[in-house]
């Protein structure tokens, strides 16, 4: 509910041609990224960190954003910054119609435009936001630039490496590049002390996953993505989360097979199933229309037992692929696509949705207990 | 699937009986209509003959129709078992007809009439909803499953007092167990409040019970629901704007909530899902929470097992149709069987996502009862509500605020302009139904948010949206103030299209504006509503040649996610697309509903604008119908071919004819409400449909109806219209008491009232 008359102006450049005119809110800076959307009404802290989204322009399509300000985050500590997914905020910038500039709730460190100016993040306000998703439902492959009034694009903000290989003024498509040098952790790092562990190869994994892991009593070892894994002892594997497309990730694939040559139990999410899909053998589609909500519908094939989920993802596993010794675990209950795999002998599951949610619904939250479970 | 035993043999339909919820009362009103009648079309599409039992002939699901069957009998035991009998149904339904419904149902199992003529209860069982109704089978389940509800107990001496208040934690409530009208009880923030409450009330009763207080707590409620197969769902949840301590039928209620972070509402949607789960609920289910201000505590206040006034208000606020589905599933299908009916390809195992903000306001009616107390508290009282929808706080504040009170200025009225501090603190902390006026008034006068905040207890980011309403005008009548300019067109001309913008996206009608100006302009003048009015469309003329107009946004269930056709629609500042783009150009039939619910108008024309609608549909298939009340069959999206949930004024009204280019407009079937726009659209140049502005004139204006009837020779009572006492006095000495004293163009008789001697004459004027 900001005065949006004494705000300085900004635009969404599209890279359809169209245009958005709006009031800057965050840093003063240009920046581009894909253009992506997600209908949560809730959890924008936990959306902005993911690293996910890492290279995205992300619209809230809900009206009102920011409205309990930001979580408190101390010491980039993940067993205790609830609602952050990561140490900082991982989209490129922000598109809403609304967003609130005080902070008024028990839980909050500052407002968000606050988090936004200290974390250089530009965004725009005063967009039909439903318009906006319209658009980006309706088009494949749609880039865009936030441009602050007065401002140029030859002074964009590059917070990312990846952002290097792309011209000063070009539109940045995150999925021409390998990501995971940007988001994976540069060192291997033990957590907790459990009695099992778990390796989480980290291809930028959402802090609620090792939370989640560790709460439920297991030492966690987090792997860079491209680190040899025989050289890590571990009872079980987890391949994350993470942006991007997934054919694009240099030898991940290839070393994930090992995996599965094994005997281990190893859970994908997300970008983690895509890979592990990969490796079975099945092959990946990109997705007429994305799955970026809080509430995907999903169920268990045999037993028509159903799901809330969250997801952000626009690709998929092709259902015709699905490799003979995997059988589908999930279907979406909207469009009949691919939500899980299981194997069929060994103890290797991987599923689309986020299971650890944050934010969205914890109605599969069970999954990562009965990966835990098989250890 | 289907139950079994719901099956057709051979070409014989089954026959289940529906009970609806009897005549209007406060708590039950026209919502249990919506759900009933919703039902009915669930279950013929099943091929099920329904028996609805309910006496109230206003009401749309006693409509004659094939495959149905009405008997306008009582909702009692009794005359349910004379139902059965003659019927012989296999199946009675409880969960359709509210409090009545339900508990008749329960009744007749407890009799063994059901197990005697093999009739089973669909839906949620009779031992779980006894779970459900019953306080101590309830705690005992919560205790069981972990899930926390306010502690309280019994104590007869001041120590045992003290003791179970450390136990629950301060502050702690007090009621006498045997005493009437709350005498005793009250609020102790500590040990001393205890003791001095607690002594004084042990003099007089043998024992008090001990309550932890949620007063100020975050009220917030969550609609589930659960099909036979276990598969659950929450559809919608709602914050209540006025904290714990007042009836949720009395309160505020914005949908989605507002004020809590991701991880609450997964906390308490976690929670919820887990209680209607353990009762064994199979169809919607109502749950409600009190959530503290300060830390993750929570208690759950109570549930309802079946469809509410709640529920009617979610399915009008995310677009799912909840008693559509739960009458499907309480006869057998499950969730992931049924398709989300407003898109229509995708599952109904779906919980909306909304890309727009509503909001209920109550409707009172406390004006026409003398002795009744406007304060407001555990116990319900208002009769009715409205709801608005909007893509902002501001937007959707002002747009409740006019449509429940019918009034062109809304929050801005100045109900409190000459209240002293203390009066206005005083209503801020002690709130009736007009308190919202007087946050808004205190705003005006520069108090903080904080100081507001105390008095109330009201969240901060509802106040923020109050005070910057406030902010705006005063900041604009500043402007209008110092402007040089004469007209209302040149002054806001000069104010620039962007300030403009700005004003109608925070829900700004013309009709406010216009009075702004003219209170500052020209502060010694009245004005009628029909000269504002007249000037508004001032504003009008400029908005339009600057391109300040509405847009049509579509309510689908999915923030647009996937697309859709819905015809569900309200109108927006906050925004620059139309969703929709009419084919059939100056085709469509609009319909006026009857907006809020009230004493003296209430189902009945929701019935009229209902069959109005429903022919139109059927000859014209174009029919369109604007309303604002939530608990209505006609803002059921399968009644019109467009619905506009939208404000039922002079100017919203003329918004959606800019935008269908309508044939007509029939305003004569929603009541009163409407009825009064007749005038105004008449000389706007709407073409009226119906009764004319002349007819209405004649029947509605004392004078012209009478001097109508004299000139016809038809008797009445001697009569005069008066603008003054001492035309009053003159006529009263004339004719003698008693004398009936009446104001023209109101509702079932508003003001109106009977003279028998001097000293209520001057009482009534």
């Amino acid at each position: 509910m900001i005065n949006s008359l004494k705000r300085k102006k900004a635009v969404l450049e599209l890279s359809n041609g169209m245009k958005f005119e709006g009031k800057l809110i965050g840093y003063d800076a240009a920046v581009s990224g894909e253009m992506v959307f997600n209908t949560g009404m809730l959890g924008y802290s936990e959306s902005m960190s993911d690293p996910s989204y890492i290279g995205q322009i992300l619209v809230f399509s809900f009206c009102l954003i920011g409205n309990y300000g930001v979580p408190k985050l101390t010491n980039d500590d993940f067993l205790t910054a609830l609602g952050h997914e990561s140490s900082s905020i991982k989209t490129q910038g922000i598109i809403v119609s609304e967003i609130f500039d005080e902070s008024y709730h028990y839980g909050s460190m500052i407002p968000l435009e606050q988090w936004m100016i200290e974390q250089k993040v530009p965004g725009i306000a005063g967009i039909d936001t439903r318009y906006l998703v319209q658009t980006i439902r309706n088009t494949r492959n749609l880039f865009g630039w936030i441009v602050p009034e007065g401002c140029k694009k030859e002074n964009t903000i590059r917070k990312f490496p990846f952002i290097e290989n792309f011209k000063k003024d070009e539109y940045i498509d995150p999925s021409k590049f390998n990501l995971m040098p940007t988001v994976s952790a540069k060192e291997r790092k033990v957590f907790g002390t459990g009695r099992k562990k778990v390796a989480v190869v980290d291809c930028g994994v959402k802090w609620n996953i090792l939370r989640m892991l560790v709460d439920r009593g297991c030492q966690i070892e987090l792997v860079p993505w491209d680190t040899d894994f025989s050289t890590v002892e571990a009872d079980g594997w987890l391949i994350s989360n993470g942006p991007g497309d997934p054919r694009n990730t240099g030898d991940l694939v290839e070393r994930v097979k090992e995996l599965l040559n094994g005997n281990k139990p190893v859970l994908g999410i997300c970008l983690g199933h895509q890979i592990i899909s990969l490796a079975s053998g099945a092959k990946i589609k990109k997705m007429p229309y994305g799955h970026r909500s809080h509430n995907q519908p999903v169920f268990i094939i045999p037993e028509q037992k159903a799901f809330m989920t969250s997801q952000n993802h626009s690709y998929t596993v092709d259902p015709s692929t699905i490799a003979k010794d995997w059988s589908l675990w999930f279907e979406n209950a909207n469009d009949k696509g691919v939500e899980g795999i299981k194997h069929k002998t060994k103890p290797f599951m991987s599923v689309q949705f986020h299971p650890e949610a944050s934010s969205g619904p914890n109605d599969t939250a069970w999954i990562l207990t009965e990966f835990i479970n098989k250890l | 699937m289907i139950l079994n035993f719901l099956k057709s043999k051979g070409n014989k339909k089954q026959k289940v009986i529906l009970l609806g919820s009897g005549a209007l009362s406060i708590g039950q009103a026209g919502e249990f209509d919506y759900s009933g009648s919703q039902a009915v079309k669930a279950l013929q599409e099943e091929n099920l003959e329904v028996i609805v039992v309910n006496p109230n002939i206003a009401s749309v699901q006693t409509n004659k129709d094939i495959d149905k069957k009405v008997y306008l009998y009582p909702v009692t035991p009794f005359w349910v078992t004379k139902v059965i009998e003659k019927e012989k149904p296999v199946g009675i339904i409880s969960s359709f007809g509210g409090q009545t419904a339900l508990n008749c149902v329960i009744d007749l199992y407890k009799s063994g009439v059901l197990q005697k003529y093999g009739v089973e209860v669909l839906g949620t069982s009779v031992n779980s909803l006894e779970m459900s109704e019953n306080r101590d089978l309830f705690a005992a389940k919560m205790k069981e499953i972990n899930v926390p509800i306010p502690a309280s107990k019994a104590v007869s001496t001041v120590k045992e007092a003290l003791k179970v208040a450390e136990e629950i934690g301060y502050p702690v409530i007090t009621r006498s167990a045997f005493a009437l009208g709350g005498l005793g009880s009250g609020l102790a923030e500590n040990k001393e409040k205890l003791e001095q409450l607690a002594s004084a009330a042990l003099m007089s009763v043998p024992q008090i019970l001990i309550e932890k207080s949620l007063y100020g707590w975050k009220e917030i409620e969550y609609e589930v629901m659960r099909d036979r197969q276990g598969n659950c769902i929450t559809i919608c949840n709602m914050e209540n704007f006025d904290p714990m301590g007042i009836h949720t039928g009395d309160s505020i209620v914005v949908a989605p909530c507002q004020t809590i972070d991701n991880i609450e509402n997964n906390m308490l949607r976690d929670t919820a899902i887990k209680i209607v789960h353990n009762i064994g609920v199979i169809g919607e289910c109502n749950v409600q929470f009190a959530l503290s201000p300060y830390t993750k505590e929570f208690y759950v206040i109570e549930i309802n097992a079946r469809l509410s006034r709640s529920s009617a208000l979610a399915s009008k606020a995310t677009g799912y149709p909840i008693a559509y589905i739960a009458a499907k599933v309480v006869s057998g299908f499950n969730l992931l069987e049924l398709k989300n009916p407003v898109t229509q390809t995708t599952s109904a195992f779906y919980e909306p996502s909304l890309d727009y903000v509503t909001l209920k306001v109550p409707r009172w009616d406390l004006t026409k009862f003398t002795g009744v107390s406007k304060l407001l508290g555990t116990q319900m009282k208002s009769v009715g509500e409205v709801m608005a929808i909007g893509r902002n706080f501001c937007e959707i504040t002002q747009k409740a605020i006019r449509m429940v009170n019918e009034n062109d200025e809304g929050i801005t009225t100045g109900i409190f302009k000459n209240a002293t501090k203390k009066e206005l603190e005083y209503e801020i902390a002690n709130p009736t139904n007009l308190r919202l006026f007087a946050i808004y008034e205190a705003f005006k006068r520069g108090y903080s948010i904080d100081k507001i905040s105390d008095l109330s207890k009201i969240s901060k980011w509802f106040l923020a949206h109050v005070k910057h309403l406030a902010d705006t005008e005063n900041e604009l009548v500043e402007l209008i103030r110092k402007s040089k300019t004469k007209t209302v067109y040149d002054t806001f001309n000069n104010l620039g299209k962007e300030y403009i913008r700005n004003l109608k996206k925070l829900g700004f009608s013309d009709y406010q504006l216009v009075k702004f100006f003219l209170t500052v302009k020209e502060p010694n003048k009245k004005h009628t509503q029909k000269e504002i009015k007249k000037l508004s469309l001032e504003i009008r003329k400029l908005r339009k040649k600057l391109n300040i107009v509405p847009v049509v946004k579509q309510i689908d269930t999915t923030s647009a996610e996937y697309p859709t056709s819905s015809n569900y629609l309200y109108l927006s500042y906050d925004g620059t697309h139309n969703d929709i783009e009419l084919t059939k150009k100056n085709s469509g039939i609009i319909t006026l509903g009857s907006g809020s619910y009230r004493i003296g108008s209430s189902c009945e024309f929701d019935w009229c604008s209902v069959m109005t609608s429903k022919y139109f549909k059927t000859k014209r298939a174009d029919s369109i119908i604007i309303n604002c009340n939530p608990e209505t069959v006609s803002t059921d999206f399968s009644t019109s071919n467009r619905l506009y949930f939208e404000e039922l004024s002079f100017e919203r009204v003329l918004d959606i004819v800019d935008i269908e280019k309508p044939k007509g407009v029939i305003a004569c079937m929603g009541g009163q409400n409407p009825n009064n726009l007749i005038p105004s659209l008449n000389d706007a140049k709407v073409k009226i449909l119906g009764h004319s502005a002349k007819t209405v004139d004649m029947a509605e204006d004392r004078n012209k109806f009478s001097a109508l009837l004299d000139k016809m020779g038809i008797d009445q009572p001697e009569w005069i219209s008066a603008t003054s006492r001492k035309e009053i006095d003159e006529f009263i000495n004339r004719v003698g008491y008693p004398v009936l004293i009446r104001p023209s163009f109101v509702l079932s008789g508003t003001l109106m009232n009977v003279a028998g001697d001097e000293k209520s004459r001057t009482i009534t004027l």
